[in-house]
């Protein structure tokens, strides 16, 4: 039984978009706020990102560019999305 | 009812889509899996809704896709095609014609100065749907557009419904390429690719070939590469689909790798 790392609200209003943009079937309470977001983790492939971008730049006015260096981390997982969101949000 | 089928993707798809980069055209993804389904069923299964539909991964010509199905409680299936177990397309259908009032059709403001179909768009005969544009918004694309009788979609001069959400798709393809004509010289056509359909609804089984169809696009949303425009199709009066679709663009033209899509991890 692996453990998961439970969510903040603002991780789990995140996590509710996701996986209502994706149309993902898990419960937004079950993301693993530490685990990736992509491949092993939750599982997203690249146009999933695109699609999660596009979500958060609708709902919280942050811009994530496609060619961010940083993507990587900042998509690491709910958490660190969440701080990176929470960190530029505009609305 | 669960089932599992092969599907066996013909070379007739890849012509004119695109010219030395055969890729199978997503709408024809969908018409293969319906066909599928009704091959199955053994009648004629009337495509009423997409809920949503992804599309994660090009086809190639001779690839051989393996289609899985699950019935939902709500009335909807959901499907899933894979290739050598790798995810090509997941989504869920809705069969049964949708009956709610359908929207009368967007009218845009009639476009003076348009560009040229040809020279924005990859699509190719038997591929090509768009035929020109009827009218423009800032933020929105009106165009003429038939489905070609010698279209592999095509069948006894109709065409499965569906096929409209692909006068749609190049309606957004030629807007964005409109965008790049006019910031300045040098756009040209590019690829560009179906990725996504969220809450689609049909109210036509079919659509007649060779006969003037409208698409209206109008963007919903934009994070390049990825554009999100709502669609709406109309024969003369009467609406075949609306919906909303989501493209990707790619910023450059690289080979039409799978992984060279984005660079998000």
């Amino acid at each position: 039984m692996t453990t998961t790392t439970l969510q903040t609200a603002e991780e789990t209003r995140l996590a509710t978009l996701i996986v209502e943009a994706l149309n993902l079937e898990i419960a937004p309470a079950e993301v693993d706020a530490a685990a990736p977001l992509y491949r092993d983790g939750l599982g997203l492939d690249s146009i999933d990102i695109l699609e999660v971008a596009l979500v958060i730049s609708k709902t919280y006015g942050v811009q994530l560019k496609a060619d961010d260096a940083d993507n990587v981390r900042i998509f690491g997982s709910l958490r660190s999305l969440s701080e990176h969101v929470q960190k530029h949000r505009t609305k | 009812m669960n089932s599992t089928l092969d599907i066996a993707v013909a070379d007739t798809w890849f012509e004119g889509h695109f010219p030395g980069n055969p890729i199978l055209p997503g709408v024809a993804q969908l018409a293969l899996v319906v066909e599928a389904l009704a091959r199955e069923r053994g009648t004629a299964l009337a495509l009423g809704g997409i809920p949503f539909v992804r599309l994660r991964q090009l086809v190639r010509p001779g690839e051989r896709l393996r289609l899985a199905t699950e019935a939902r409680a709500n009335d909807t299936l959901r499907v899933a095609l894979t290739r050598d177990g790798a995810p090509v397309m997941n989504g869920e259908l809705r069969f049964g014609l949708h009956t709610a009032d359908r929207p009368a059709a967007p009218a845009l403001p009639v476009l003076a100065d348009a560009p040229p179909v040809e020279a924005l768009l990859p699509h190719q005969p038997p591929m090509r749907f768009v035929t020109g544009v009827l009218g423009a918004s800032a933020d929105g694309l009106a165009c003429s557009a038939r489905v070609p009788s010698n279209c592999p979609l095509v069948a006894g001069g109709l065409a499965p419904a569906l096929a409209a959400i692909e006068a749609a798709a190049q309606t957004g393809a030629l807007w964005e390429a409109a965008r790049r004509w006019r910031d300045g010289p040098g756009a040209g056509p590019r690829a560009g690719y179906l990725v996504g359909l969220r809450d689609v609804s049909l109210f036509a089984t079919h659509v007649p070939a060779d006969t003037a169809l409208t698409a209206t696009v109008t963007l919903e949303a934009l994070g390049p590469p990825l554009a999100h425009y709502a669609m709406q199709v109309d024969l003369g009066e009467r609406c075949i689909l609306h919906g909303t679709l989501a493209a990707l663009i790619p910023p450059t033209c690289p080979p039409p790798m799978t992984d060279s899509r984005s660079t998000m991890p």
